[in-house]
């Protein structure tokens, strides 16, 4: 068994996570990356995604929004939009959401309205990311 | 002069006043109690922030984005966060006096000041007067979240980036205890390196560059400020509403005690006078 370091998930409804685990992977801009303790001390993007910690050999998943994220010799803090656990994500309403998006999304220019275009991007991102976890979990 | 029945029903209508008064204290202070722990769990977001901006924009140069770029202000924007609605004592009236000093102070220095205003109260008070409101949020503040704070940052951001404005201002009340507000006019952009709480030892590898980091996370510390000064207005809000209404409360029980006391009195009077009557007629009587 590795040792252990601290991971943090922050957003500003409040402090979603705070753990001692072995190991976090996590959904950054220039794609996905791994830490475990005695990393580098690393500043990073996270983009919309499939957060994940290993914790007594188990993994455990969360859905993370945008962000970014500092790893430090001893310690992670992922600084992040929006972030649900596993247990806060029905499988149906995000399924909904992901149609309901995908339709939005069909009606916006992305050259006229840019910043809706993005916005509404985003919102499916953190959507479809729900449904992979979901689907992850039941299978 | 006013008789036993009018008395009777001053007395009932201070009642009914003080029983809403009564009510509306109440549901401040549970409204607080949430608005308290609203603010309570957004502190560790924001302070995390703030150390991570200023640890990033240490090791750039300045003026390297233009949120942090400095010119000789000429015209300069205040984001003004009010409640939506009254009754909360001087909660929106100080505020914004505070403001119309600021706008004063301001032009006196040839600086032209518009607003945007968060919380109705705001913008009915400045939309009668000569200030421009190039954008106004009402009826938000029941309802507040990170999102609409990113939508106020971008309006304020877009602008400043435009060359529109030089500087950028928020103004609020920041939540103390729940009796004490504190106005607090910070100045929002461009961002200074001032408040830099010392230098963090720890070399970083950034991914992807430094520049590009700096980017994406000044236009959301921008966010969270205004956040904050929103959770921090909202709860002043409530805490002042609470003190309002507790003071009107108190204030009825007193009215009611002083009517009660006329009310009896009159009420003697009357049996005084008719028992003389009586008295009076028996006398004229006998003789």
């Amino acid at each position: 068994m590795s040792e252990k370091f601290t991971v943090e998930v922050v957003t500003p409804k409040g402090v979603l996570l705070q753990k001692e685990v072995e190991e976090v992977v996590a959904p950054g801009v220039l794609g996905e990356f791994g830490v475990l303790i005695g990393h580098t001390p690393m500043l990073t993007f996270i983009k919309p995604g499939v957060l994940s910690y290993l914790e007594n050999d188990r993994f455990t998943k969360f859905v993370v929004g945008t962000g970014f994220c500092e790893v430090l010799r001893d310690s992670v803090t992922v600084l992040v939009d929006e972030a649900y656990s596993a247990e806060e994500i029905d499988s149906a309403k995000a399924a909904q959401e992901v149609s309901d998006l995908e339709r939005d999304l069909e009606g916006i220019d992305s050259a006229t309205d840019p910043e809706q275009y993005e916005k509404t991007s985003t919102r499916l991102k953190v959507a479809r990311a729900k449904v992979v976890l979901k689907s992850g979990i039941s299978a | 002069m006013a008789s036993l029945r009018d008395i009777r029903k001053r007395i009932a209508s201070v009642k009914n006043t003080q029983k809403i008064t009564n009510a509306m204290k109440m549901v401040a202070a549970a409204k607080l109690r949430r608005a308290e722990e609203a603010i309570k769990a957004g502190r560790p977001f924001a302070d995390k922030m703030r150390d991570v901006l200023m640890s990033l924009a240490s090791r750039t140069n300045p003026g390297a984005h233009p949120l942090m770029e400095v010119r000789p202000p000429k015209k300069a924007l205040l984001i003004l966060v009010t409640a939506d609605r009254g009754l909360c004592g001087a909660f929106n009236s100080s505020l914004v006096r505070r403001a119309e000093a600021f706008i004063k102070e301001m032009s006196a220095k040839n600086i032209q000041v518009d607003l945007v205003t968060v919380g109705r109260k705001g913008n009915d008070y400045f939309r009668r007067r000569q200030v421009g409101i190039p954008k106004a949020f009402s009826n938000v503040m029941n309802n507040i979240t990170y999102e609409l704070a990113g939508e106020i940052a971008d309006a304020a951001t877009g602008k400043f980036v435009e060359a529109e404005y030089e500087e950028v201002y928020v103004l609020y009340n920041s939540f103390r205890t729940a009796v004490t507000q504190v106005q607090i006019l910070k100045k929002l952009l461009p961002i200074s390196r001032e408040e830099e709480t010392g230098p963090r030892q720890t070399e970083y590898l950034y991914e992807p560059s430094e520049e590009e980091l700096l980017e994406g996370i000044l236009p959301r510390y921008v966010q969270v400020q205004v956040f904050t000064a929103m959770l921090d207005s909202v709860a002043s809000e409530h805490g002042a509403r609470m003190t309002a209404m507790e003071a009107a409360t108190s204030n009825a029980e007193e009215m009611i005690y002083k009517l009660t006391l006329k009310a009896n009195r009159m009420r003697q009077e009357t049996i005084t006078t008719e028992l003389m009557e009586i008295v009076g007629g028996a006398e004229a009587l006998k003789g």
